[in-house]
């Protein structure tokens, strides 16, 4: 049994000094996740404790035999997908295909253009990817987070997702191709 | 001589491509300045992405989070809401019944042994005639069969704890009702 595991199980007896160890475990990457989903540091730290919520008082479902982030993260990419839903934002559908099997014209991508981090300094390139990220579909956008960011596995982000691990390799490029160009398009 | 494919590249910078796949593109790259200045861009792009500095978190987050539990309550066991659940149907069934009917809870009980009973002596010759069918179908269907009853075996141990619970609590009520049942009813045939 791992330590997450450990941690849930002393948890479940009412030990509330291991669930704080969860939270401090998972705090950081989870803020970082819906920090970059949904643009707000305050809106972040908000959701990551409704998510620690929601994973609380459903402890008792998670099955040791999955990983805790994986399940962890289930309930934050449910609890953003509510969000987003509440807010009416237009977001893209992960049921509907990404341009990647329906025959709908995919991203062209330019792959000859003059490398952007060399003209800019880091900084500058960091507040131009957050814009840019920020001009993604939500969905893609989500998927190039847990990837990029949280650096979950292309398995274990099909898990969290309920999607191929196909799919998910393929959308994880468009985002990215995506990001490029809006990253050229950003000022 | 085609150069490398954009998505090829992503997935050699994450070390997602296995070792053939990694050499030829690597040979690829060798001849091809083309390909390694766009293989340097998309570093430099995930380099960027990768160093994006990571959110604050105000030291006392994990506190306010615990402050927000439930007071001295633990997390719900898995097992507990299925089980109340089906107790509370079944109370509110037999209280209903006893209300609707006029009928002593006894009574009741008895009536619902008698419905178990007579169900069971329906389905049980039914459900021999099933397994019967069921084992000349796996018979005849062979390896078919077999592998069939891999899957099952499959299925049974992926029952998710809580569904086992509430199936073995069910299970209890029902037999307790039965034997309550005969009970009742070979103490009526005793006083008649």
């Amino acid at each position: 049994m791992n330590d997450d595991s450990r941690l849930v199980r002393k948890a479940l007896k009412g030990d509330r000094k291991a669930f704080e160890m969860i939270i401090l475990r998972y705090q950081q990457p989870l803020v970082n996740y819906l920090g970059r989903l949904t643009g707000e540091r305050e809106t972040a730290l908000d959701f990551a404790q409704d998510i620690f919520l929601k994973a609380y008082a459903s402890l008792a479902s998670y099955r040791p035999s999955f990983k805790f982030s994986t399940w962890l993260f289930k309930i934050a990419s449910n609890h953003m997908i509510d969000h987003w839903r509440k807010k009416k934002i237009t977001a893209v559908s992960l049921d509907r295909p990404f341009d990647d099997d329906d025959g709908s014209p995919r991203i062209q991508v330019e792959d000859r253009e003059p490398s952007v981090a060399r003209k800019y300094e880091l900084a500058e390139v960091r507040a131009r990817i957050e814009r840019a990220l920020e001009r993604i579909p939500e969905g893609l956008r989500e998927l190039f987070v847990l990837r990029h960011v949280n650096e979950f596995s292309y398995e274990e982000i099909a898990d969290i997702k309920g999607l191929p691990v196909g799919t998910v390799k393929n959308r994880v490029f468009q985002a990215k191709e995506m990001l490029r160009r809006q990253w050229e398009e950003t000022p | 001589m085609t150069c490398l494919r954009p998505d090829r590249m992503d997935l050699y910078l994450e070390g997602e491509l296995d070792e053939a796949e990694r050499r030829e593109l690597e040979a690829h790259l060798d001849a091809c300045p083309a390909c390694r200045r766009s293989l340097e861009d998309r570093r430099a792009l995930n380099m960027a992405v990768a160093g994006l500095p990571p959110f604050d978190i105000p030291p006392d987050f994990a506190a306010t989070v615990l402050s927000r539990l439930p007071a001295g309550e633990r997390p719900a066991p898995g097992w507990l809401a299925p089980v109340v659940t089906g107790t509370s149907i079944l109370l509110a069934g037999l209280l209903g019944a006893h209300l609707l009917t006029g009928e002593s809870l006894a009574d009741v009980l008895v009536s619902l042994g008698r419905s178990v009973i007579g169900f069971l002596s329906l389905a049980l010759p039914l459900f021999a005639k099933a397994l019967e069918l069921a084992r000349v179908f796996i018979k005849l269907a062979g390896e078919m069969g077999t592998a069939v009853l891999k899957a099952l075996g499959g299925l049974t141990s992926l029952l998710r704890p809580q569904i086992l619970s509430f199936i073995v609590v069910l299970a209890i009520v029902l037999s307790f009702l039965v034997l309550f049942g005969v009970k009742k009813i070979v103490s009526l045939g005793e006083r008649s």
